[in-house]
């Protein structure tokens, strides 16, 4: 029949190894044998694992052949005593909630979020009155200033490259429109005005929440998950004084210091094109940014940094204390971390856009 | 079935093993002694081809392993199961999932079948059915061990390698695990290789073990053997305050 069993006179005689690897195949091979078999005889079989014993159980149970009739060497039939001992009929259990089901439950679980999340801010908020009320014994100035380190000065490098090449790009695309008008030297509104109240802020805040947000996320995660959170309680050290206000704050300092670099790179890479491919000289350049640059346009742009990096700080931070305690949904925190923190970024700046039409300015 | 000789490992300019000897043979039931730190988790991962040595030779299944091909290390790696001292479950998977990875790793497998085959391992480590569908991170420490045992015999593989299988058990487990390890390795003939403190262990199921101390092997051979190990520690070991309390319990049971 197959090289794994045969019938000799009613009795099924196994053969070769019933082990793991074997189980799908002599199973399926099982299904065709007749069942007024009177024996079972083991003995030729060359090895039988566990696996290959819960078979031979199901199988004799399902022969109603008696125990007595079954014919094991010595080995076998203590390993047929352990696994007899203990093995459990089981039935699969199936769980289907649908497609509804679950487009409904994910909003739910959507909603259920946020209000986590206004609560987490809720709570931070309270704290953080604490915070003010005893600075020398719950400000960790350390632990901030390491974090402007590398959460700012760090960023630097890259913030100023993607600036600069936006600026350069903005500036271009606008040179085609503005010669044919010949009112070349507009470059400098077009690029200056865009850069500082809108692509600046957004720029910096776009890679801090790639950058900040992702690691905020995954080390709370981490120490989650390593129980490092539950370690800091029992000291009687809060939480969330060390991981998550050191970051809104060093954020918070660092954003708007950002913000400017990323406005005088993106200003110098409009400059650059200009002079190249509209022929603005620099001197032009800067007598027609002197006129237009007025002080509310320089901080309608920098007062969305800390905003932003509150947004981006405890995003990311309520994200940790969010994941389960297994790795993947740190993998998956992380990266809801940076997707929401860039969505609420871009939110708020529309906000803000409003507000500044609001206000006229 | 493993032997290694002369072998040194070094981390950076710290040297961990000066040159350790230790033969295996089939049927073993292996303890390796040591104080805290001597380098025995170390030792293990060698034998894992983890971690290479930085010179030696390490013999597995009668082949060295300098000389194995990767189709060899992975037949290797097919007829062991391996247990680390922290568990280390798959923590994205329930226990169920953890213990069904190595067998569906290999071959393809009825869900009703694997399901059995999953159970009866969760029983043989006396875990309770209803820890089949639990995460890692809802066990206890003892829990996530039994799993973790469960997993490593989910291929009822020929050679088996625990490190510190029963830490953290409660005595009634321990003693289960250590009837479970004696009755599958003569039923299935294993190989088993653990690091162990357990003297429960060491007397009831090892037949022979070794000490590791200063990067080298002290004694190897059966327990009495070494329990005659002429080093400070060994003699606390067996004959310290512990050591004696158990082994004059050891004796009242007998009488
Ligand atoms: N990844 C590593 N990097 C550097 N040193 C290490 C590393 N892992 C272990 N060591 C060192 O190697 C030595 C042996 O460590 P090992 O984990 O093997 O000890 P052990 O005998 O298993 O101890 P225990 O009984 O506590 O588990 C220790 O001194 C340790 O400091
Ligand atoms: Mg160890």
């Amino acid at each position: 029949m197959c090289k794994y069993f045969g019938i000799v006179a009613e009795t099924l005689c196994l053969y070769d190894d019933w082990t793991y690897k074997n189980i799908s195949d002599i199973s399926k091979s099982l299904k065709s044998i007749p069942d007024n078999l009177k024996l079972l005889d083991a003995t030729q079989a060359k090895d039988i694992d566990t696996s290959g014993m819960i078979l031979i159980i199901d199988l004799i149970e399902h022969l109603h052949i008696s125990g007595s009739v079954v014919k094991f060497n010595d080995n076998q039939k203590n390993l047929y005593n352990i696994v007899k001992k203990h093995k459990k009929d089981t039935q699969p259990k199936q769980e289907n909630i649908g497609f509804i089901g679950k487009f409904l439950s994910n909003i739910y679980n959507r909603m259920y979020e946020l209000y986590l999340f206004i609560n987490f801010l809720g709570l931070i908020s309270l704290d953080f009155a604490g915070i003010i009320a005893h600075p020398k014994k719950r400000l960790r100035w350390r632990a901030i200033v390491k974090g402007i380190e590398t959460m700012g000065y760090n960023a630097l490098p890259i913030i100023g490259v993607i600036s600069f090449l936006i600026g350069a790009v903005i500036a271009y695309q606008g040179s085609v429109q503005l010669s044919r008008f010949g009112v070349n030297i507009f470059v400098v509104d077009l690029v200056s005005i865009s850069i500082v109240r809108e692509l600046g802020p957004l720029l910096v805040a776009i890679i801090l929440a790639g950058r900040s947000a992702s690691s905020y996320t995954s080390q709370i995660g981490i120490m989650k998950v390593t129980q490092e959170i539950y370690v800091l309680d029992t000291m009687g050290i809060r939480p969330y004084d060390i991981l998550v206000f050191p970051k809104i704050i060093s954020l918070v300092i660092a954003m708007p210091f950002l913000i400017v670099f990323s406005d005088i790179l993106g200003i110098f890479g409009g400059m650059v094109v200009s002079q190249i491919s509209l022929g603005v000289s620099i001197g032009d350049f800067f007598r027609r940014l002197n006129q237009i640059m007025t002080l509310k346009l320089f901080l309608s742009g920098i007062i969305k940094g800390p905003v932003f990096a509150v947004l981006i700080a405890a995003i990311g931070s309520f994200k940790g204390f969010r994941t389960q305690t297994n790795v993947e949904s740190i993998g998956k925190n992380v990266t809801i971390s940076v997707v929401d923190s860039i969505f609420s970024v871009i939110v708020a700046d529309a906000i803000f856009s409003i507000l500044f039409r609001w206000a006229g300015i | 079935m493993i032997r290694l000789r002369n072998v040194v490992t070094k981390i950076g300019n710290r040297v961990i093993h000066k040159g350790v000897n230790i033969t295996v043979n089939k049927n073993d039931i292996y303890a390796i002694l040591g104080a805290s730190g001597s380098g025995k988790t170390m030792l293990l991962r060698e034998m894992l081809m983890l971690v290479k040595p930085a010179s030696g030779t390490i013999i597995l299944f009668n082949k060295d392993i300098k000389d194995a091909s990767e189709d060899d290390k992975n037949s290797f790696r097919d007829r062991w199961g391996v247990m680390f001292q922290s568990a280390s479950l798959f923590t994205s998977l329930s226990v169920g999932e953890n213990i069904a990875t190595p067998i569906l790793e290999r071959t393809k497998m009825d869900k009703i079948l694997l399901k059995e085959i999953v159970m009866f391992k969760l029983s043989l480590v006396g875990l309770q059915p209803e820890v089949y569908n639990m995460y890692p991170n809802e066990l206890s420490g003892g829990m996530r061990k039994k799993a973790a045992l469960a997993r490593a015999i989910a291929k009822d593989p020929e050679l088996l390698l625990l490190d510190e299988p029963t830490s953290g058990l409660d005595p009634v487990s321990a003693e289960d695990f250590d009837n479970t390890i004696k009755n599958l390795s003569a039923a299935l003939n294993l190989t088993v290789v653990m690091v162990t403190h357990d003297l429960d262990t060491l007397f009831h199921v090892a037949n022979r073990a070794c000490i590791l101390k200063d990067g080298i092997v002290l004694s190897e051979g059966s327990i009495d053997e070494i329990s005659k190990t002429d080093d400070d520690w060994a003699k606390k070991f067996f004959y310290g305050e512990r050591g004696i309390k158990f082994q004059k319990w050891k004796q009242n049971r007998i009488i």
